[in-house]
């Protein structure tokens, strides 16, 4: 009877009520601060004329990340990704370093027979951004690219391929 | 982590090509990271061909003989604080270096090496049967069946297509400079910015680190097309920057026109080459470009703000925002304004949607 009685007091019940709410809109505030600083972190792409050095002209892409407050810069790595004769490959990619601060230049290392896409993960503090960047013979698809918030899983790499249009 | 260490001690062997082809990687790979490294190799580089076009010259008999004389003299003159074949020597020295100097300023003993491709093309009114070394101030032509390439030092090539007429007007450390008379020329550079200069009849193509085709007419009216990096196309005090994938006309007597984007639509294209050689339908132009351009045209549209009238310049402004937005710290008052810093610093954002 006691434990009914304690449950029943109004003032309490509109406490523990105040404190739901707040607890609630907390939560919410955090959620959208996330979700927001997640989109803020982004990679873009662009043509070697964009890094204004000569060091990078004959690179496939160039590009930056956009959206990290982090003391330390961030985290990049890309791979190509390809099918050749029906076969899936993956490469490892070296990633250039342009002069210019946050730039990044990705140079043709994988073969020219089959489709290829070079799979760009960057890592801000613990927020992720992805790109699936198609490419050509000679230069890289802006229209065919994909960008994620997000490494990029199989699926979407498989799907990237499927996209990607045949020299 | 190698890129924390600085390669300075490897430089000279680097460029003299005595490193083995692991470390040469491994000097290179710390290159493209490091511009401290780049720069200082650079000057190495261009000291190391400067102290190249400096000649050697065999000492005079008399000198050598004056120099042993001082030489068995030395017991004597114990007492000298400065011998006097030291001044003999520091003398020879300042007089090879000042010779070297006249003749490198006078340009006497610059040469180009010049290939022929195809066909009999002519340097200095000889035939190149295959390769020549042609001095600075020739003329270098070929005839519809004939094609040549030049070397230009060490930061690329220029191949001459047929019915082309290029003089070789400078080639030292500051840079290499043809003049393009007539026809066409598609040149490979590989260099830091303005390094290789081609002076055509109507704009002067400076090399900002690139590869593009340039021809004309013999009265100038041509085209210059960038296929890798950038090229600045200048007259008076116009100047067109035209990036991969764009191109730029030219005309006689009105310079360079303003840079679009190849794949640009047929009508933008038009509108384009109305607005910069024919005023009386300038006017028109305008309308037809900002309806057709998309957003990699803002390469035009950016060029258009300092070049249409300034009660057209808003028009082109909000375009440009419309297209591809503004960066912050950029507002329109400092655009409209034509604010050199900030129409640079918007360039080079709008770089990134080319």
């Amino acid at each position: 009877m006691q434990g009914r009685n304690r449950l029943a007091d109004p003032s309490k019940i509109e406490m523990y009520r105040l404190v739901a709410r707040i607890s609630f809109a907390l939560a919410v505030i955090l959620a959208v601060a996330r979700a927001a600083r997640a989109e803020d972190f982004a990679i873009q792409i662009a043509s070697p004329v964009a890094a204004q050095n000569y060091q990078m002209k004959r690179s496939t892409f160039v590009f930056r990340t956009t959206g990290c407050a982090a003391a330390v810069p961030p985290e990049v790595m890309a791979t190509a990704e390809g099918r050749v004769t029906g076969q899936r490959r993956s490469l490892p990619l070296k990633v250039v370093v342009a002069p210019a601060t946050g730039v990044y230049g990705v140079f043709r290392e994988w073969p020219e027979e089959g489709v290829w896409i070079v799979n760009v993960t960057a890592r801000c503090a613990s927020t992720i951004a992805g790109a699936l960047v198609a490419t050509d013979g000679k230069s890289f698809i802006r229209e065919s690219s994909v960008f994620l918030t997000h490494k990029a899983t199989e699926a979407e790499i498989e799907a990237a391929l499927k996209g990607t249009p045949r020299k | 982590m190698i890129f924390n260490r600085h390669v300075t001690d490897r430089f000279a062997p680097y460029l003299d090509g005595s490193l083995d082809s692991r470390m040469r990687d491994s000097v290179e790979a710390h290159l493209a990271k490091c511009a401290e490294c780049r720069s200082g190799i650079d000057q190495v580089r261009k000291v190391k061909a400067a102290l190249q076009e400096i000649p050697l010259f065999e000492a005079p008999e008399s000198l050598w003989t004056a120099i042993e004389a001082s030489q068995h003299g030395i017991g004597k003159a114990q007492s000298a604080t400065f011998p006097n074949w030291r001044y003999a020597v520091a003398a020879l020295i300042v007089f090879v270096a000042l010779l070297g100097y006249w003749r490198h300023s006078r340009q006497l003993i610059v040469r180009w090496e010049v290939v022929a491709l195809d066909g009999l093309p002519i340097a200095g009114g000889e035939p190149i049967v295959a390769l020549e070394s042609v001095p600075t101030g020739e003329w270098i032509e070929t005839d519809a069946r004939s094609r040549a390439r030049i070397r230009v030092g060490e930061i690329g090539s220029v191949e001459l297509e047929p019915n082309t007429r290029v003089r070789l007007m400078a080639s030292g450390v500051g840079g290499h400079r043809l003049a393009l008379r007539s026809g066409g020329i598609s040149a490979k550079i590989s260099a830091p910015p303005r390094l290789f200069i081609v002076d055509a009849p109507a704009g002067t193509a400076v090399d900002l680190g690139c590869e593009y085709r340039i021809h004309c007419d013999r009265y100038g009216t041509g085209t210059l097309s960038v296929s890798q990096g950038w090229v600045s196309l200048e007259w008076l005090r116009t100047e067109s920057l035209v990036p991969a994938g764009a191109s730029c006309r030219m005309r006689a007597g009105l310079g360079p026109g303003t840079p679009w984007f190849e794949d640009a639509p047929t009508q933008f294209a038009q509108a384009l080459e109305r607005f910069d050689f024919d005023p009386n339908s300038a006017l028109d132009a305008i309308e037809t470009i900002l309806t057709y351009s998309r957003t990699r045209d803002t390469l035009t549209l950016w060029h258009l703000l300092s070049r249409v009238r300034a009660s057209d310049r808003p028009r082109v402004y909000h375009r440009i925002v419309k297209l591809a937005g503004t960066p912050a710290g950029i507002d329109r008052e400092t655009i409209l304004n034509l604010d050199r810093h900030a129409l640079a610093r918007w360039k080079d954002e709008l770089a990134w949607t080319w």
